[in-house]
């Protein structure tokens, strides 16, 4: 474990170097650029990676399911779908997506408990009911945004302000965290067994998931819907160490970290002055880790 | 301890009272499909101070056997006095994943997680299943001495003369209860099972029933 966090932590310093400092065009950046660019996209891309799959190992978690994140229950399509409203009925809301992101995200959660979430138990129907919600707010998104001139999702228009707010609900998340406690231990054991040990499981399992909504919502609001990112790269961690879910947060959201941040660097330097979408290039790279997935799943069967 | 209108879905058993005699051994006896495990969930739901140890039993993320052992002592108001670790030999599982341990190993630390939690009544829903003689043997010892309420269901007619006080035999959504020796009579449980059992007995008093 030492290994891979020293490990993560080299890829994050090394990533972060290249990401300020590197000339793009045959030009250092300027210190406008720096600053009012590079810096709050970077610290964008490391706090949203982290958040990213610190969500998802939340959602597995609390749902007992290892196939599910933020994306796979369609939470960040209803995020998605609630920020194209907003800038379809109320423009000058935009420049405060991450919030009205974070928002979405619990009102998505809060319907998603009373329908979804208490309906489908098995692991393959919450699979396929949260995909089959996904692709639903998706088409409808799809409709309302189209010939209304909406670019694709990337970090590269990130601003000073959503970085900021992302930060805000990083440590908003975390208190609410805080106050839930090291309790995430509950969900490794069957449900009937958490209601005897006298925990109010849904209680607990709404604090957990009020944070990693927020979470989900924050970064959707920029990144856009990620499908399987999360949901790997905490499975390729919990593969990895065999610790419990609460002792994987730091590593999960440093290896998030590294996802998000690697990904946004390429996106930004591999064809420049063109930009490609991060997200995109997130999931093209996060698609290998499922290799590691399955060897490793492989081995223990 | 009295328990009155027991009635489970589909019809299954409408019960208008049932004995379940305080700090004894009850053995659920019935055919597949009979409701016991249905009768045991309902009986969860209905004494909040109970702790029931279902069928299936899984750990749904990393969790050390010490871990999920820890989590069933701290429910337990008072310490056992029995080394429920030492008499069912899971220290050398302490530091194992409890999934990926065999289904036995399995079976035996999810049976000390829920007697370690030291319930005044405790619902056990075939705790034989995966166990191996050595281990059949150490449960039939460990029960009685824990001087609490049990309900528990079994297969084995032998294992249940052996360690019932009390028997509940559920059959045509009717139960009958009482000491083993009325109730596990060749006539009753040859009806029950609708298989011919019979029943031998030694010198010495000892019991056996042969199929």
């Amino acid at each position: 474990m030492k290994y891979l966090g020293g490990g993560l932590i080299s890829a994050i310093l090394l990533i972060s170097g290249l990401t300020l400092g590197l000339p793009l065009g045959h030009m250092w950046p300027t210190t406008q650029i720096f600053w009012q660019l590079r810096v709050p996209r970077l610290i964008f891309a490391l706090i949203g990676g982290g958040m990213l799959a610190v969500s998802a190992v939340i959602f597995q978690t609390t749902l007992r399911n290892r196939y599910v994140d933020g994306g796979m229950l369609g939470l960040a399509s209803g995020v998605e779908l609630g920020n194209a409203l907003i800038a379809v009925i109320f423009a000058p809301a935009t420049p405060w997506r991450v919030l009205t992101g974070a928002l979405w995200a619990i009102v998505w959660l809060l319907i998603l408990r009373a329908s979804m979430l208490r309906i489908l138990r098995q692991p393959l129907q919450l699979l396929l009911g949260g995909l089959g919600v996904a692709m639903l707010l998706n088409a409808i998104t799809t409709l309302i945004t189209s010939n209304q001139g909406f670019v694709g999702k990337s970090l590269a228009n990130v601003t000073l302000q959503d970085t900021w707010l992302l930060a805000i609900f990083c440590v908003v998340g975390i208190i609410i965290w805080q106050i839930a406690g090291p309790t995430l231990t509950y969900f490794a054991l069957p449900q009937i067994h958490v209601g005897q040990l006298g925990i109010d499981e849904k209680r607990l399992s709404l604090l957990w998931q009020l944070g990693a909504a927020l979470f989900i919502g924050a970064v959707t609001a920029v990144l856009g819907s990620t499908f399987f990112v999360g949901l790997i790269i905490a499975q390729v961690v919990a593969q990895l160490m065999t610790k419990p879910a609460q002792n994987r947060l730091v590593v999960t959201g440093l290896l998030g970290a590294v996802m998000l941040s690697g990904s946004d660097l390429l996106a930004h330097s591999l064809h420049y002055p063109l930009e490609l979408p991060t997200g995109a290039v997130l999931m093209l790279l996060t698609a290998p880790l499922l290799l590691v997935f399955w060897k490793r799943g492989h081995d223990v069967n | 301890m009295l328990i009155k209108e027991i009635t489970l879905p589909r019809n299954l058993l409408q019960v208008s009272q049932a004995t379940l005699p305080d700090q004894q051994i009850t053995v659920l006896l019935g055919p597949n499909g009979s409701g016991k495990s249905t009768l045991l969930a309902y009986l969860a739901t209905h004494l909040p101070e109970c702790a029931y140890l279902p069928q299936q039993n899984q750990s749904y993320d990393a969790l050390s056997v010490d871990d999920l052992l820890t989590l069933g002592q701290q429910r337990a108001t008072s310490p056992l006095t029995i080394d429920i670790v030492t008499e069912l030999e899971l220290a050398p599982l302490l530091a194992k994943q409890v999934n990926q341990l065999s289904g036995g190993q399995q079976q035996r630390v999810w049976i000390a997680f829920i007697l370690l939690q030291n319930a005044p009544v405790i619902l056990l829903d075939e705790p034989l299943n995966g166990l191996d003689l050595r281990y059949q043997q150490r449960l039939l010892q460990l029960l009685p001495q824990l001087k609490t309420t049990i309900l528990m269901v079994v297969h084995d007619l032998n294992y249940a003369y052996r360690v019932a006080d009390w028997i509940w035999l559920v059959s045509a959504a009717t139960l009958n209860e009482g000491q083993p020796s009325n109730i596990m009579t060749t006539t009753d449980l040859t009806a029950t099972f609708a298989t011919p059992v019979s029943l031998h007995q030694t010198v010495d008093g000892a019991v056996a029933f042969w199929i």
